[in-house]
């Protein structure tokens, strides 16, 4: 936590340092022009299903950087951002310049779809290939897929610190976690869907783990508060795929509630944004984007909004350098491309969902 | 010289080159364009039977289970958007996108066949394939019909690379080639320059063979024509020089007689005596005047040879009449009997008027002043298969068979006759006159031996 707070108070002065500054150094020349440009534009809309409470440090920011620009944020839910980008763009009226969503195949498919302008941003190399697509679709994230439990009911090595051990354990105590383990409702969740097909893509022993899950009787629910809420009253014990940025920012306040970033792989997710191909705000769009991919963007991401830098030349423990310090190669970052697009096959995801739940769901 | 050869090369092998270059930029794009795909369709491939693959029956229903690979496949190499679509047996949609372009003709079962297309108003590269089910339950035709898509814009950026490396490397070669070419040329045209200098540098006189020895074969031919050239030349030059000295020989006879006479004149006080010796010198006088005619009518007859510019066509019967015509006073004169006989008119030649009337008076004028007094000279004109023939006959004395050569020559006049006026000219001008119009003239002894017979054959103009 101390050094959190070093690098809150390290960002506080480096950006009153910068307030002013204009086009970075290393932009191109006619950066500029855009800047000027998106002063005449005046705003940006935002279509965010992310918290308003992580985005506004970002949104204050940005527009002490770019005095002029207001950032018009709507924050709404997956599927609700995914329908009105569709709806909007077929009613030809006005829509977001920006859209950004944890939701990551559904933003993946409306790139795919032709929704999005191509624009290369001048961060593009300080990224991670896995992060662009097309120069459309930029992961801005780095949000570690983690497990958490309930610190007072579970003890130390009660604590599974992997796929492979949470396995193993279901499957030698299923009477110790009946009713207790709890994750995502696949069917009502778009993220926890996302999240369980790529544990069925990367992990071989997944069905296995499915079984063993099913044995215990969980508790899906379709927010990750709820699983948490139950987690820290005790109800449940243990759940896992829970998005670590929420997860920290529970546990600073719930001090009974313990993180762990499984051993074997940690899936890490990434928000996707992609500005509109008909932005009418294309200049403040591209000026929104780059900010959140810049240093100075990504340093609040991890340091204020909590939700992980992909930079790895951005310091902090939730960022891609520090979590890759700790985890190394079981780190496994979703991919930003059109793989993301299997499970969305509607085909594809009954057939999934059919079979998780013989395998996984309830059973009374 | 050297330059307008350069610019005759460059005009007739660059604009070619431009062209070649032209056509052979458009197949390598084509060619670029086909390699791309081929490179690019493995995945379309790959994605499509790995589709295929996972398209099944279970208790009557198709099931699609898209594999994870089929899509993630496309994020390997490109950027490229990709759609997909899997078409039941009855044509309904079973998943993926609604209205993909499919192919005209997809073959039965298991080949991927590809295509341009362009979907949602992008240019895309769509495969198609058709799998059998084999459902037990089904009945005939339980194929579905498996498509993939994917945007050309990596295609096209690899085509157009491949383009222009292909294109650099085709401009570095023709540039080096033409460089190549330029060399090649100052060096196949040294050894022509090198006898364009020699040439020059002759003197006037020098009229002997260049050397040809160290030419290029190609050039020996020319060098040939120009030595043979330059013989005739220095051949026709020492002629002509002889001809001078010749000429001025002659006229110094006429002279040095003119001279006698007029001191012999001055001398005389008898006016009687003095009237014949005026008579002397005119006819003195009127032997040179004939003399330097007859020299100016070979000359323009040898300049004639060849090539005759005046040419028309004639009747050469008319002709030979009109100049018999006009010689019968000088044959009544010398009570001469002269006969005219052969065809009035019909016998066309092509040739120079003056000179075959010149050519013909020159004959009948030996034949008339050859023959003595009494005697007889007879004019023949007939046609003779495609020649026209004139022949004139005297009963004079003739010609000895061994002189028959020699009277042609210049100046050459035979003894027999040395109390006859004569230059010795008349018969080299029938002679050049008769080469001119590509005849032939020759000379025989007359009917039963006696007298001379000069037979002239011109060729008659061709029946149209
Ligand atoms: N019809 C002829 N009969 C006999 N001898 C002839 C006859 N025609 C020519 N000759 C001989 O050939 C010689 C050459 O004739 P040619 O006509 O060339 O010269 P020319 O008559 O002496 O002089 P020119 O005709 O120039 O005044 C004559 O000197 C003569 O001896
Ligand atoms: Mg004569």
């Amino acid at each position: 936590m101390k050094s959190m707070r070093l690098a809150l108070a390290l960002c506080a002065s480096a950006s009153l340092s910068v307030a002013h500054a204009q086009a970075p150094a290393d932009y191109p020349a006619d950066y500029a022009a855009v800047i000027a440009a998106a002063r005449q534009e005046g705003k940006v809309r935002i279509y965010a299903a992310t918290d308003t409470a992580a985005a506004s440090p970002l949104i204050k920011d940005f527009e002490a950087l770019y005095p002029g620009v207001k950032v018009e944020y709507s924050d709404m839910n997956t599927t609700e951002l995914y329908n009105r980008v569709i709806s909007e763009k077929a009613a030809g009226g006005t829509s977001g310049d920006v859209f950004w969503s944890s939701s990551m195949d559904l933003q993946i498919k409306l790139v795919n779809d032709g929704f999005a302008l191509t624009y290369k941003s001048p961060e593009v190399a300080k990224l991670p290939e896995w992060a662009v697509w097309r120069n459309e679709g930029y992961g801005t994230t780095y949000e570690p897929i983690v497990f958490i439990y309930n610190k007072r009911l579970l003890k130390p090595e009660e604590v599974p610190q992997s796929h492979a051990e949470l396995a193993k354990m279901l499957a030698a105590n299923p009477e110790r976690f009946k009713g207790k383990l709890t994750s995502y409702d696949i069917e009502k969740s778009g993220v926890g869907f996302l999240l369980i097909t790529q544990d069925a893509k990367l992990n071989p022993a997944f069905w296995d783990l499915a079984k063993a899950i099913g044995a215990a009787s969980p508790r899906f629910q379709s927010s990750s508060g709820t699983m948490m809420e139950r987690i820290g009253s005790g109800e449940n014990l243990l759940g896992f795929n829970i998005i670590g940025s929420y997860a920290l920012l529970r546990a600073k306040k719930d001090p009974g509630i313990g993180i762990v970033m499984p051993k074997d792989y940690t899936l890490v997710m990434s928000r996707i944004m992609f500005i509109a191909k008909t932005a009418q705000n294309s200049n403040a769009a591209k000026l929104w984007l780059d900010y959140i991919l810049s240093k100075r963007g990504q340093t609040i991401i991890a340091n204020q909004s909590e939700l992980g830098s992909i930079r790895a030349d951005v310091e902090g423990d939730l960022t891609a350098h520090g979590l890759a310090k700790a985890l190394g190669s079981a780190l496994k970052p979703i991919q930003v491309g059109p793989g993301l697009l299997t499970y969305l096959d509607q085909a594809k995801r009954l057939e999934f969902i059919k079979q998780w739940q013989q395998t996984a769901a309830l059973r009374k | 010289m050297r330059s307008s050869l350069r610019r005759r090369v460059a005009v007739w092998l660059l604009p070619p080159l431009v062209l070649l270059l032209g056509v052979n930029a458009v197949l390598s794009y084509r060619g670029a364009l086909e390699a791309a795909n081929q490179a690019y369709d493995r995945s379309l491939w790959a994605s499509i039977k790995s589709i295929g693959e996972s398209s099944f029956v279970r208790n009557g229903v198709v099931v699609v289970d898209m594999p994870h690979s089929a899509l993630e496949i496309f994020a390997e190499g490109g950027q490229e958007r990709v759609f997909y679509a899997v078409i039941g047996p009855d044509g309904a949609l079973l998943t993926g996108y609604p209205d993909m372009p499919v192919p005209p003709v997809v073959p039965a079962d298991g080949v991927v066949k590809t295509m341009d297309a362009t979907y949602k108003g992008d240019a895309v590269r769509t495969g198609a394939m058709r799998k059998r089910l084999y459902d037990p339950a089904g009945k005939g035709d339980d194929s579905i019909l498996v498509l993939v898509a994917e945007t050309t814009e990596t295609r096209t950026e690899l085509a157009r690379n491949l383009f222009f490396d292909s294109l650099r490397r085709q401009l570095a070669l023709i540039a080096l080639g033409a460089v190549l070419v330029l060399v090649a040329l100052g060096t196949a045209f040294r050894p022509l320059l090198r006898l364009r200098d020699t040439i020059r540098n002759r003197s006037e006189e020098d009229l002997t063979p260049v050397a040809s020895e160290d030419v290029p074969s190609e050039i020996r031919p020319l060098i040939d024509a120009i030595n043979h050239h330059m013989g005739r030349l220095s051949a026709m030059l020492d002629a002509r020089k002889r001809f001078l000295a010749d000429a001025a020989h002659q006229l110094r006879t006429p002279l040095t007689v003119l001279g006698t006479q007029a001191e012999y004149g001055l001398r005389q006080d008898d006016p009687a005596e003095m009237r014949r010796t005026l008579k002397g010198i005119v006819r003195s006088i009127g032997s040179a005047r004939r003399l330097t005619n007859q020299m100016l009518s070979l000359s323009r007859a040898e300049a004639v040879n060849g090539l005759i510019r005046e040419r028309s066509r004639l009747d050469f019967a008319d002709l030979v009449r009109e100049v018999a015509l006009e010689l019968s006073q000088l044959a009544l004169r010398r009570q001469i009997d002269l006969a005219y006989e052969g065809l009035r008119g019909g016998l066309m030649v092509e040739g120079n008027d003056a000179m075959l009337r010149e050519m013909v008076a020159n004959l009948i004028d030996n034949a008339i002043r050859y023959t003595p007094a009494g005697g007889q000279v007879t004019v023949i004109v007939a046609r003779e298969s495609a020649e026209a023939v004139t022949v004139i006959r005297d009963s004079g004395p003739g010609i000895a068979p061994d002189e028959r050569g020699k009277v042609f020559q210049r100046f050459y006049r035979s003894l027999d006759q040395s109390e006859t006026e004569g230059s010795g000219l008349g018969l080299a001008i029938v002679r050049e006159i008769c080469l001119a119009h590509a005849g032939r003239v020759s000379l025989d002894a007359g009917p039963a031996g006696r007298g001379l017979a000069v037979t002239v054959r011109l060729p008659l103009v061709k029946a149209l």
